[in-house]
């Protein structure tokens, strides 16, 4: 369970894929210009890097390590295709807006990263696990930098005119750059604070703990 | 290494796996198609819908051929909606910029086997449109609804984009073909767009519905609109034929030269000034095909027009030499006021007074006239008589008294000072009250109109010359 908490967590936030490891940037940038599109993104990475992780998990015994990369990309394409299909045949509107960045999720490092270092290394449900939390962790990234880019790229939040006020930039790649950039230093600098306090806490308790050890060796 | 040891080794279990891995994907795959495969079908409702405005069923439309090529227009495929009988048209819009295109799809509105209304308007794709980006959704938005069967849409009636005018142009036009497609297919009968200028000769590159011409003090006066021609874009040119068939004027009022420089290098029109038809196309060259198109590999050529904006100077001479090309075919058909005159109707000129045998057409009730019509040098009437009466059912009795001589002495301005207010847009007779409103108006109608038809054709016939 603690496990399952940490590879969560680490998914999520500690090692989140877009603002700690910088993976998967070429969708990042390509579609935050859009926070519905980002969203779908997002949950479309979610799907197939949950079923790749497993299907790879589950034969990770089987397929040898010579040609592992290439199964895994015969594996992660197949999901791709898949999931194209679904989407053409039941959210045909989300299917335009990702337009060329739906096939190019077959090369996204994170789904090729994960497979290499997690999911061939471990069970089928801790594998799921690392899926869907890094998956999430992707999702929020890129919807959060999608909201603030169409906010101020277009006045608008999933569509829903906000104001009449907009930058053109960050409608634009180079906007969604400064964004991201940003972000991720945002992002990194927090992680930092609240490291540093979770060490402080952690000197503090053992430094506490210690005390209160000598003062009972001496009471003794 | 054996066989047998290859079968055991990690490259064949690597081969096999791999093979196997696609093999497995493949089968996947290819039922995974076979469900959730879109047919062309639903991918064409799907797109319909959203032009449409919502989920429809809709039906194939076949159509004749004659149908589909119109003036500005090509009609690419059309559509019924099932449930309201509404047409959906994939239309090609020409004379945009650049001599381009659009193809727009355009809803057409229809009830009672006629056009109502025309609904979203939907650009598909485009040629050569530089400018296509300026269109925005308000623009396209602003036909809906707007339908008016008396005033195409235009861009110089507001349908118009600032930076844009050539689509904005070419997307009236498909528009406008649309409706006229819906129209003809509705009404069962083909579209024959005729124009006074079907027959005339160099026609290639003018726009036959945008073109008219007039005469008046001697002089032939064309206004011009031609069609794009490569990147030369329409051009509106004045044109004024003599009565020897050269050019008298002629004056550039919309440069369709695409961008500078290029509208500096454009050929000085004055040059054709005094020019006739054969002189002009001896000065356009070879860069007029026999066929009558464009020679573009013509261009490098070192004739007077070929000056960097060629295909624009080519416009401007080739509206030059349509319309002296074309004078007395101009004239047979600039008589004014036609309408209600038959074809029977004769004159003779004798020096300065014309002498008209004037045979007029039936209007309603009131059946033809005949009637003498002397006009003389003054532009007046100076004698006038019925000779055959059309009134029906006795109303002759009903006619304005002496109505023929009231308009001895009259010129054309007054006589139709008396008649507009019984003309509609389209000169034909209508209900109203006023001067020759009396118990037989429709056989007073006819009489003015002969009296109007004489004095308004006054200098036309005398350049014309004799008799007909």
């Amino acid at each position: 369970m603690k496990n399952i908490k940490k590879i969560t967590l680490d998914g999520l936030i500690f090692n989140n894929p877009t603002f700690m490891l910088v993976l998967g940037t070429c969708p990042t940038l390509g579609l935050i210009s859009s926070a519905s599109s980002a969203l779908g993104m997002g949950l479309t990475v979610v799907f197939i890097l949950t079923l790749s992780n497993v299907i790879i998990s589950a034969l990770r015994k089987i397929i040898p390590n010579e040609v592992r990369i290439p199964a895994y990309i015969v594996i992660i394409a197949t999901l791709v295709t898949f999931a194209r299909m679904l989407l053409e045949k039941f959210l045909p509107d989300l299917y335009s807006s990702l337009g060329g960045f739906l096939a190019l999720i077959v090369v996204n490092c994170i789904i090729l990263g994960r497979a290499e270092a997690f999911a061939n290394k471990h069970n089928v449900l801790e594998s799921a696990v690392d899926g869907v939390a890094n998956g999430l962790g992707f999702t929020w990234a890129i919807t959060v930098m999608g909201i603030i880019c169409e906010f101020f790229g277009a006045g608008s939040v999933f569509g829903l005119k906000i104001m009449d006020f907009s930058i053109g930039v960050f409608a634009k790649p180079a906007g969604a750059f400064l964004v991201y950039g940003l972000c991720i230093a945002i992002f990194v600098q927090i992680m930092e604070s609240v490291q540093r306090a979770l060490r402080v806490k952690k000197a503090k308790l053992t430094r506490e703990s210690l005390l209160s050890a000598n003062e009972a060796k001496e009471v003794a | 290494m054996s066989f047998k040891s290859f079968i055991k080794s990690a490259s064949f279990k690597s081969i096999i796996v791999l093979l196997c891995t696609l093999l497995i994907s493949g089968i996947f795959l290819t039922f995974a198609n076979a469900l959730l495969k879109v047919t062309d079908q639903e991918k064409f409702d799907r797109a319909i819908s959203k032009i449409y405005g919502g989920p429809v069923e809709t039906e194939k439309v076949t159509y004749d051929s004659k149908l589909a090529t119109l003036e500005t227009a090509n009609i690419l495929e059309a559509y019924t909606v099932k449930s309201d009988g509404n047409y959906i048209v994939k239309v090609e819009g020409t004379g945009g910029f650049s001599g381009g295109s659009v193809t727009c799809w355009v809803v057409v509105n229809v009830a009672n086997k006629a056009v109502t209304n025309v609904g979203n308007v939907v650009i598909d794709s485009n040629l050569n449109q530089s400018y296509i980006g300026r269109i925005t959704n308000e623009y396209l938005a602003s036909f809906n609804g707007n339908y008016n069967a008396n005033k195409p849409f235009s861009t110089e009636n507001g349908y118009v984009v600032s930076g844009a005018s050539f689509t904005s142009g070419a997307i009236c036009n498909a528009v406008n073909g649309a409706v006229t497609f819906v129209n003809a297919t509705l009404g069962g009968g083909v579209v024959e767009e005729t124009t006074p200028y079907d027959e005339f000769e160099y026609i290639q590159y003018i726009n036959k519905t945008k073109t008219t011409h007039s005469f008046a003090d001697g002089l032939m006066t064309y206004q011009v609109v031609t069609k794009g021609n490569n990147a030369a874009g329409a051009f509106n040119i004045t044109v004024s034929v003599g009565a020897d068939k050269t050019v008298s004027a002629i004056e550039v009022t919309k440069n369709g030269s695409t961008g500078e420089p290029f509208t500096s290098m454009t050929y000085d029109a004055s040059n054709l000034i005094g020019k006739s038809a054969e002189e002009i196309k001896a000065t356009i060259g070879n860069l007029l095909k026999d066929d009558g198109k464009y020679n573009i590999s013509a261009e490098n050529g070192s004739g007077s027009l070929n000056t960097g904006a060629t295909e624009s100077s080519f416009l401007v001479a080739y509206s030059a030499l349509f319309a002296t090309a074309n004078y007395d075919k101009a004239l047979a058909g600039a008589f004014a006021y036609t309408q209600y005159i038959d074809a029977a109707t004769t004159y003779t000129v004798e020096g300065d007074v014309i002498n008209y045998q004037i045979v007029t057409k039936k209007n309603g009730e009131a059946d033809k006239f005949s009637l003498n019509v002397t006009v003389g040098a003054e532009k007046t009437i100076t004698a006038m008589e019925i000779t055959v009466n059309g009134s029906t059912y006795g109303f002759d009795a009903n006619m304005k008294p002496n109505i023929a001589a009231s308009y001895v002495g009259k010129t054309a301005a007054e006589i139709e000072s008396i008649i507009t207010p019984y003309l509609n847009d389209k000169g034909k007779y209508k209900s109203a009250s006023g001067e020759i409103s009396t118990g037989a108006t429709m056989s007073n109608f006819l009489v003015t109109y002969a009296a109007l038809y004489a004095t308004a054709n006054y200098d036309l016939i005398l350049v014309v010359g004799g008799a007909n």
